[in-house]
């Protein structure tokens, strides 16, 4: 099992070395405004990417479960999305409660919409057009009147008016996407 | 039975591939998968290892349904080779090693050796015939008990097709691995082969071994009058038949699979692209 | 000393195993209570799956020409065979049409011909 993660986060590195790393980078920058933009462009070019430009074949065929497939990418994903922000957090001088916030923050944003790029490319749309669209009408619906009186600011992935609100939604997102994903995979 | 596959049923959009393919393959056996392009033949491999999954019907490998652990078990080359972006043949082989329990450097090495594969460089800089020959080193060279080829002849060119497919037919009766193996290239899997299925339109035909399907039929002229069994359909000027008796002379492979696949032409207006 | 058999031909490969062994043996190139190589090795010799170097031992062991012995292998049987009656024959035929200046696969073509139509 470590073997088949590793593997997969190996090919993933290989793949990717220069996006992750520009996004990486970008992704120090401790404040969640900004690392929304990185967390999206990364994630996009994640599963989705490859479910997306039919390169899953290749991996199917090596001794990988759809499962192992689809978990591997997330684990990796959230690894890097965890380990910039602390690092940031930790330049910048952040307090723990702060940064407890901020991490869970951008985990719920990279869980919900992993698996709202997930289930683009699995219903036959695509992995960047269609979740970027979905991103701006969860800001604007967020954005709408007063943050006080608007209640889908507080559970929007986007917005994300209180991390806790967000978390079961994100993880129920996740778990659909690796329902279909497992049983069925992507038709293409 | 290594590999079981019943009634399996595919269709991408409204377009069904797969019609209720049945096939079984035995232990030791090179089993190939014969038809025109378009037929299914990638489809029921990519269901086999699961990369895609049925609408219906049952797969089983080594009498289980697949999973990875299974999975270390089947090496795979796939109809479109390696397709992982900025590898060079080295990262490929690095992964092969880690997920093959079972790893056979020595036998990867003579390959690459003997065919100079360039593993220092990127992967898409390879021709696709040599894309093939790192592909299927790194099959041989898993150490799986089965191994499942796509085409495996497609891109290389004649000398090398004969050579690879004589190293593939010995290496499995020596280690005694299971092959199934897909292809139009009647020729090749006629060397190689055992057992075999011809497929068209989602459907088998037939299948046998190709002894028993050369005993049971017999190529008779085509003006004789008494006809000893069921036709199955004519070639130039004589006639495929099955039947039990000792008439006329024995089909050989090619000529079982084409009469078997003329056996449906009126389905297939544009006749079957097969290379004979 | 085997010749492969030829995938490409009509005749099922097990019964081109079975006549490539008579041929050995007619030549004398394999003798009596020889021990034929192991079911593996033909394999590899004649390029065939097992099973199919099995079913051409097994109808040899029916038309008594080898014997199977438990666990030790294959072995050509003890025969009344007219091994050496049949190859001078041949060889005595096949003198006299070299001296008639005769091909080989016109000869060929003619025996089958006469073989079927006798």
């Amino acid at each position: 099992m470590i073997k088949r993660i590793e593997a997969l986060f190996m090919k993933e590195v290989s793949e990717k070395a220069g996006r992750l790393a520009v996004f990486s980078l970008g992704l120090l920058v401790p404040f969640y405004q900004v690392r929304v933009i990185f967390m999206f462009l990364l994630l996009v070019g994640l599963l989705p990417s490859d479910a997306q430009h039919k390169r899953l074949g290749s991996l199917l065929a090596l001794p990988f479960s759809r499962g192992e497939v689809f978990w591997a990418s997330y684990l990796f994903l959230i690894s890097i999305v965890s380990v910039t922000q602390l690092i940031g957090a930790s330049l910048f001088g952040f307090s723990p409660a702060f940064l407890g916030i901020n991490l869970l923050g951008s985990i719920n944003f990279a869980t919900a919409y992993f698996s709202i790029a997930m289930l683009s490319v699995m219903a036959g749309l695509d992995n960047i057009g269609i979740p970027f669209l979905v991103l701006i009408i969860d800001l604007i619906m967020g954005g709408i009147g007063n943050r006080m009186t608007n209640l889908y600011f507080r559970f929007s992935p986007a917005h994300q008016g209180n991390v806790l609100y967000v978390l079961p939604i994100a993880l129920g997102l996740l778990a659909v996407a690796a329902f279909i994903f497992t049983k069925r995979g992507v038709r293409r | 039975m290594i590999v079981r596959i019943e009634n399996l049923r595919k269709s991408f959009g409204s377009k069904p591939v797969l019609n209720g393919i049945s096939l079984g393959v035995n232990e030791g056996d090179i089993y190939a998968i014969v038809g025109p392009n378009g037929a299914g033949k990638t489809t029921t491999l990519r269901c086999l290892y699961g990369d895609l999954s049925p609408e219906a019907g049952n797969v089983e490998v080594f009498g289980r349904t697949v999973t990875s652990k299974e999975k270390e078990n089947m090496a795979v080359l796939t109809e479109d080779r390696l397709t992982f972006r900025r590898f060079k043949g080295e990262d490929h082989l690095r992964i092969w090693r880690m997920l093959y329990p079972r790893w056979n450097e020595k036998v990867f090495n003579s390959f690459a050796m003997h065919y100079n594969l360039p593993l220092g460089d990127r992967v898409n800089t390879y021709s696709m015939g040599m894309k093939t020959l790192l592909h299927l080193a790194m099959v041989v060279a898993s150490g799986a008990d089965l191994l499942i080829l796509d085409e495996p002849t497609q891109n290389l060119d004649p000398v090398i097709r004969q050579e690879v497919m004589n190293v593939l037919r010995d290496y499995a009766i020596q280690e005694n691995k299971t092959v199934i193996i897909s292809s139009h290239e009647v020729f090749d899997l006629e060397e190689i082969a055992h057992s075999f299925a011809v497929i068209l339109e989602g459907k088998v035909l037939y299948n046998d071994t190709i002894d028993g399907a050369k005993e049971k039929h017999r190529v008779i002229s085509r003006e004789s009058r008494h006809s000893p069994g069921e036709v199955i359909s004519t070639l130039g000027n004589e006639t495929l038949v099955k039947t039990s008796e000792e008439v006329g002379r024995y089909p050989t492979f090619k000529e079982v699979v084409l009469a078997y696949l003329q056996s449906k032409k009126a389905f297939s207006p544009f006749g079957s692209k097969l290379t004979l | 000393m085997f010749a492969r058999v030829n995938k490409h031909d009509g005749v099922p490969a097990y019964i081109q195993i079975m006549h490539i062994i008579k041929k050995e043996v007619f030549m004398g190139r394999i003798k009596e209570r020889d021990q034929l190589p192991p079911v593996r090795e033909l394999a590899e010799i004649f390029g065939v799956n097992m099973n199919t170097v099995m079913k051409a031992l097994e109808r040899l062991q029916l038309e008594g020409l080898v014997e199977a012995e438990h666990g030790v292998g294959y072995f050509i049987k003890e025969s009344e065979i007219v091994k050496e009656e049949v190859l001078s024959m041949i060889r005595k035929v096949v003198r006299e049409l070299k001296q008639k200046d005769m091909d080989l696969e016109v000869t060929k073509l003619l025996f089958e011909e006469v073989w079927r139509n006798d």
